[in-house]
């Protein structure tokens, strides 16, 4: 059987009175290319950022291979861990962000190099050869040098996408990484993407591209408040959608499919 | 002139000293525990919501009155070093504030700890966007070391007018100091621009 | 060990309140006189000559570098001197902190007027408004509203600096201090109540204040 790289069990996310989350179930295998979509408030970027622990959460377990994240169990109680030792958790989830997040006081080969050297603990020329590497397979081996300011929208992304992948992570997550861009500037990415999950990559996706999610995911779910209401294959959610909620929600896009 | 080297002795201590509290506040509003921030709230809010003056009277008549005795420019100094602490302690929140919560997440997702966070991320950005009113609370501190005249620290203001006093040249003397101080202001303003421009990113 | 004696404050509290009623008004007026100065500044900076440029630019940079202290007294011993009408020291008072007030509100009318969007000066003139009508209708009444929370800042700062009337005895708010400071020694006392009162005013103006921003603001 596949190794299950992702287990998400029962997740439930409260913020004040407001549930986030409402007891989401969902295992991921390695390798798999998971797409996730769905109206906007039902609680997938929220679901992406609980599995890298950027949020927390309040009941259900999430383990990245087989490492509970962000707290430890005390007679079935979830107790926090410590900032550091979700830190170190945290270099095994690779996270793009929708707004890049890339640090504007760092050229892109620095931004790369951070977490690398001071997360990773590797020798200097060692992270500059990772980093070198995961930037030309971006494309940007001449932008090296520069500085996100001077960079497009779709270069920082892809730089975004280096910094996260030269880590060296067990499951990378993709959060709406396209939404932010001038549609001419979208595809250089989404084919970096598909670039990665060609080499095996284990990937969450969230996005409104349909098209990527049809021709390179592998398993679709629609989200909607808080829970996943559908899933299957590309074939079987865009063709055969057999909830009420997923056929108005594709209703949508029908011009684009 | 003696005054005038009061003046900036007075000025360069006040602003060394505030800044170390304002570092502290500062970050205590930031990261501290909700006691200590409701403490620095409670302490910033607090002086900014009365004039100096009124500190450094406070200071300067109520010490003696609880039994230590302190020179005027200890207490003028203490006054305005509780001042200025609480305006750098503002200007450090706010700075650390205004960097936007997507690079807390971009570091936290690579994995780095708080402490790394802070050092490679939060305050390299932090200091380009600090420098500025930091810059400004200098030359008020410059301009607000004037009050220490009238609980008879011999600076700069004070000095001019006693020898006013002496020599009856009124406006001739408060042109000088008008333009002594404005000197040292600029010069002040024009130092910080040059440092502006070496920590600019965006 | 010190002896808290609160009598001899409120004994004397109407000193205080009408000090600080002063200190109030003292602010309103320097605020609006320096607000006529501010708004004849900005003009001139952004649609001014040459000429009235530099001068409105050096009259701000050189009072914003100086202290008000040193302004004060200039007005108060200086002006006199060389003729200029013998203000007492109330008027003297208002005058320096309207001058002082006048250079920061420069700025900030300035830095107002040339955030209201062209696209609304334009509506105004392509519907036939003069230059004047159009400043008048359009650009001076939504750079107040933009203002607006500027303004009430610089008012609470005011209303603050006017501590410094003491300096040259203006029976404000502080100089009731000071004076029942002197007969009475109940120096903790005194201050403490006093510093209560410039919280509690500054406060309050906050406050108002952003009701005001609520009712006024400019939705951008």
């Amino acid at each position: 059987m596949p190794h299950k790289l992702v287990i998400i069990q029962n997740l439930v996310k409260r913020f004040g009175t407001v549930d986030i989350l409402r007891g989401v179930n969902l295992e991921v295998d390695k390798g798999e290319v998971v797409v996730i979509i769905g109206p906007s408030g039902s609680g997938k970027t929220t679901l992406l950022r609980c599995i890298n622990f950027l949020e927390e959460y309040q009941e259900g377990r999430i383990f990245v291979d087989s490492q509970l994240m962000g707290y430890r169990e005390n007679n079935g109680k979830l107790v926090k861990l410590p900032e550091d030792t979700t830190a170190k958790m945290r270099a095994d989830v690779g996270m793009v962000f929708q707004s890049f997040n890339l640090f504007p006081h760092m050229t892109a080969l620095d931004n790369v190099l951070l977490g690398l050297t001071k997360v990773r603990k590797l020798a200097q020329s060692e992270a500059e050869d990772r980093a070198v590497t995961w930037l030309k397979r971006v494309g940007l081996g001449d932008k090296l040098k520069s500085y996100p300011s001077q960079l497009s929208g779709g270069q920082q992304q892809r730089v975004g996408i280096a910094r996260a992948v030269a880590m060296g992570p067990k499951v990378m997550l993709f959060d709406e990484v396209t939404s932010a861009l001038d549609p001419e500037l979208v595809s250089e990415v989404l084919s970096v993407m598909e670039d990665l999950a060609h080499t095996g990559m284990t990937m969450l996706v969230v996005t409104h591209e349909m098209r990527f999610a049809k021709e390179v995911g592998q398993r679709i779910i629609f989200m909607d408040e808080g829970v996943i209401v559908e899933q299957g294959t590309p074939q079987q959610i865009f063709e055969q959608p057999q909830t009420e909620r997923l056929r108005t929600f594709l209703g949508h896009f029908a011009k684009t499919l | 002139m003696r005054g005038l080297l009061v003046t900036l002795q007075v000025s360069v201590l006040v602003l060394l000293i505030g800044t170390v509290i304002g570092i502290g506040g500062g970050l205590s509003l930031l990261y501290g525990s909700l006691p200590l921030r409701w403490f620095v709230r409670v302490y910033v809010d607090t002086i900014r919501g009365i004039p100096l003056l009124v500190l450094i009277f406070a200071i300067f008549y109520g010490l003696p009155a609880l039994g230590l005795k302190v020179s005027a420019l200890m207490a003028a100094v203490m006054a305005l070093s509780i001042f200025c602490g609480a305006h750098v302690s503002e200007v450090i929140r706010g700075g650390v504030d205004s960097i936007p919560k997507g690079q807390t997440d971009a570091g936290k997702a690579i994995g780095l700890t708080f402490r790394q966070r802070l050092r490679y991320v939060i305050f390299p950005q932090a200091v380009g966007r600090i420098l500025p009113p930091w810059v400004n609370t200098a030359v008020e501190l410059v301009k607000a070391s004037s009050l220490v005249s009238l609980v008879s620290v011999v600076d700069l203001m004070l000095a001019i007018q006693q020898i006013v006093g002496r020599t009856r040249q009124t406006l001739l003397l408060y042109a000088v100091a008008a333009l002594l101080y404005f000197i040292i202001n600029y010069a002040i303003s024009m130092l910080g621009q040059r440092l502006e421009k070496r920590f600019a990113y965006t | 060990m010190y002896h808290f004696n609160w009598r001899p404050v409120f004994q004397n509290f109407d000193l205080l309140w009408q000090g600080l009623l002063l200190g109030i008004g003292i602010a309103l007026l320097s605020l609006a006189i320096g607000a006529v100065l501010g708004l004849a500044g900005a003009f001139a900076r952004v649609y001014g000559p040459r000429w009235a440029r530099t001068f409105v630019a050096a009259y701000v940079e050189f009072v914003r570098n100086i202290p008000l202290l040193l302004i004060i007294y200039f007005v108060y011993f200086a002006l006199p001197l060389i003729g200029l009408r013998v203000l007492d020291n109330l008027w003297s008072f208002v005058f320096a902190l309207a001058i002082y007030s006048g250079a920061y509100l420069t700025e900030t009318f300035r830095a107002g007027l040339q955030s209201i969007a062209k696209g609304y000066i334009e509506a105004g003139k392509a519907v036939g408004l003069t230059r004047a009508q159009v400043a008048r209708y359009v650009t001076v009444p939504l750079m107040f509203r933009v203002v607006l929370p500027s303004l009430g800042n610089t008012l609470i700062s005011l209303f603050k600096d006017t501590s410094l009337a003491s300096a040259i005895s203006v029976h404000e708010l502080t100089y009731g201090a000071i004076q029942i400071n002197v007969n009475t020694w109940r120096i903790i006392e005194v201050y403490t109540v006093v510093g209560l009162m410039y919280l509690v005013t500054c406060y309050s103006m906050a406050g108002l204040l952003r009701l005001l921003e609520r009712r006024f603001a400019v939705v951008r």
